[in-house]
């Protein structure tokens, strides 16, 4: 964890026991204010567990966690929550209400002014303007998605968590939500969002998290990400600690090592390096050459955590 | 809390259950009253005794709607949304139980106006039939408290178990057994001791629902009508057990609703 950034969310080896199996493992997460936090992991990897852990709707078995740096167990947490938005699986609303009665509830239990222009503002930004008297159960799976969010805006929010928000849009409403969150974002709000379309993450996360089987594998700034993905050399061998220092007597400087490879990304072919190593009297076996996106690499990763 | 309630009550007027309740409560006000017309027993003070009573007609039908409403609350995900806005689960429990609370009692209210007022207006009422005023107002105070336990009981179960079937089955067998209980335990002690069936049955100490139980069950009235027992007679301890009783039930149901949920997870 770096120091001196301040964090919305800080967890302290979280964890959540389902019948004697961890679906959350002594998870160390750390969101930073201001950044869209890219929440990557296959189904069942605990990603929507660890939402739930977060809003209150479950209770951590052991660890704890910080919002806007007031721990859970605080008397001020129920306020803090209230700077919190979510969308956990999908958004909850009365089917048998309108579009504006939704907002309007929401509004009482949130404790602000049913103010009908804010209302009727918040759906037009979300493309609902005009559903009238027609009840949310006869909305399609994006509608309900659009008033999930335009709900979650009503309260002003300095964070909001987002599952699979994605989920049910077509492609331009998967492009107006980018837009959304991109131009929130800008006004101050952090974003967590999960999601399995990972294309669409990479255009909008400036840090990303891996979860996989319940472990947080790597958090990562979307440059930092850029710098692992872009095109390099990866080598194997049974002896990596002979072959960095071969590289670094080499004179390459752009090696990182791996728990099961050692990659390199300076500007040098394949061939050159294989003969330099030969010469160093070191035979590698396995090479090859990697341009990964986001997917390739949690999909590494998780080989590497595997491997491990 | 006064948010979470108002918030409550907007959605409750606006839930198909609360009106389809109503409904049926009309409905059935009118078949009760038709039906004892037609057989000539249709008397103001026979309604007042019957039509409240926990454990049958639209005295079932409250706390089935009451826990449908109140399992969709879970299942929709509203507990969920409030749990999110920063709401603590202990104002979220006592804003169920007084949603419940309310939709009990404006529909039973309702419909028991509508069935007594419209008998009395019909064939009359005699007061002193049943005891004059003084029984009809401790009735009145058993039937408020036995549906305060009946939403505090509605309400744990349905958020205990989250499931409409599951609930409802409970509540119901649990509710006709407790009114039933005192015509079981009162036969069973006339047949062993051969008589003596008097309304201070020491069971009235346990159950909630003995008064109302008891005073809405036909098999009594007809004891009562033929003089042979002391019915309407109301000591100071058949008051206190008829009002403490159920209200102590209704806390614990509250208390223990509320640590249940506090201590489990909200999907």
């Amino acid at each position: 964890m770096e120091e001196n950034i301040e964090y919305v969310v800080s967890t302290s080896e979280l964890s959540k026991v389902y019948n004697k199996v961890y679906a959350v493992d002594h998870v160390n997460m750390h969101i930073k204010k201001g950044s869209i936090y890219g929440f990557v992991g296959e189904n069942g990897s605990g990603k929507t567990t660890i939402i739930r852990l977060l809003m209150g709707l479950a209770l951590p078995t052991t660890g704890t966690y910080d919002l806007f740096n007031e721990n859970v167990k605080s008397k001020k947490i129920y306020a803090i929550r209230n700077k919190i938005s979510a969308i956990v699986e999908a958004p909850s609303l009365v089917p048998s209400m309108t579009a504006k009665e939704n907002l309007r509830y929401a509004c009482m239990y949130y404790g602000i002014k049913e103010d009908e222009e804010l209302i009727a503002e918040s759906l037009k930004s979300v493309g609902l303007g005009d559903t009238g008297k027609k009840t949310v159960k006869n909305f399609s799976l994006g509608m309900r998605q659009r008033l999930g969010i335009a709900l979650l805006l009503l309260n002003k929010p300095e964070l909001m968590l987002l599952d699979e928000p994605m989920n049910g849009l077509d492609p331009s409403g998967v492009a107006e939500l980018r837009e959304l969150i991109i131009d929130l974002n800008k006004q101050g709000i952090t974003f967590l969002i999960s999601s399995h379309i990972l294309s669409e993450l990479e255009k909008v996360a400036t840090h990303y998290g891996f979860i996989s089987h319940g472990k947080l594998l790597k958090e990562i700034s979307s440059e930092e990400l850029l710098e692992e993905c872009q095109k390099g050399i990866e080598i194997k061998h049974h002896d990596l600690d002979l072959v960095e220092k071969a590289l670094q007597e080499i004179g390459l400087k752009q090696v990182k090592r791996n728990p099961n490879h050692i990659r390199i990304t300076d500007d040098i072919t394949p061939l050159e390096l294989l003969q330099k190593l030969h010469n160093k009297g070191i035979e590698i076996s396995d090479i090859r050459t990697s341009d990964v996106n986001v997917e390739e690499y949690y999909l590494h990763l998780i080989g590497g955590n595997q491997n491990a | 809390m006064l948010n979470l309630i108002k918030a409550s009550l907007y959605k409750l007027f606006r839930d198909k259950t609360f009106l389809v309740t109503a409904i049926i409560g009309v409905v059935l006000a009118a078949f009760m009253v038709l039906i004892n017309y037609g057989i000539g027993a249709l008397k103001g003070e026979t309604m007042f005794m019957s039509t409240a009573t926990p454990g049958s007609n639209f005295g079932l039908a409250v706390p089935i709607n009451l826990i449908v409403f109140t399992v969709g609350e879970f299942t929709y995900g509203t507990v969920r949304n409030k749990i999110i806005a920063g709401l603590s689960k202990t104002k979220i429990y006592f804003g169920l139980f007084i949603t419940g609370l309310v939709f009990t009692f404006i529909l039973m209210g309702a419909y028991s106006l509508l069935v007594v007022g419209s008998s009395s207006l019909i064939s009359g009422c005699d007061i002193e039939a049943i005891g004059g005023i003084k029984f009809i107002l401790c009735y009145i105070a058993y039937v408020i408290c036995d549906y305060i336990f009946i939403t505090a009981l509605s309400v744990f179960f349905a958020s205990l178990i989250r499931s409409i079937g599951g609930a409802i089955s409970i509540v119901i067998i649990l509710l006709v057994f407790l009114t039933l209980l005192p015509l079981i335990l009162l036969g069973a002690q006339a047949t062993i001791s051969g008589g003596g069936l008097a309304p201070d049955h020491w069971s009235m100490w346990i159950n909630p629902l003995y008064m109302t139980g008891f005073y809405g069950n036909n098999v009594f009235a007809i004891f009562a009508s033929s003089g042979i027992i002391n019915f309407f007679d109301q000591n100071v301890q058949m008051v206190c057990a008829g009002i403490i009783v159920p209200l102590i039930w209704a806390v614990a149901f509250v208390v223990g609703g509320l640590f249940i949920f506090k201590y489990s997870d909200v999907k």
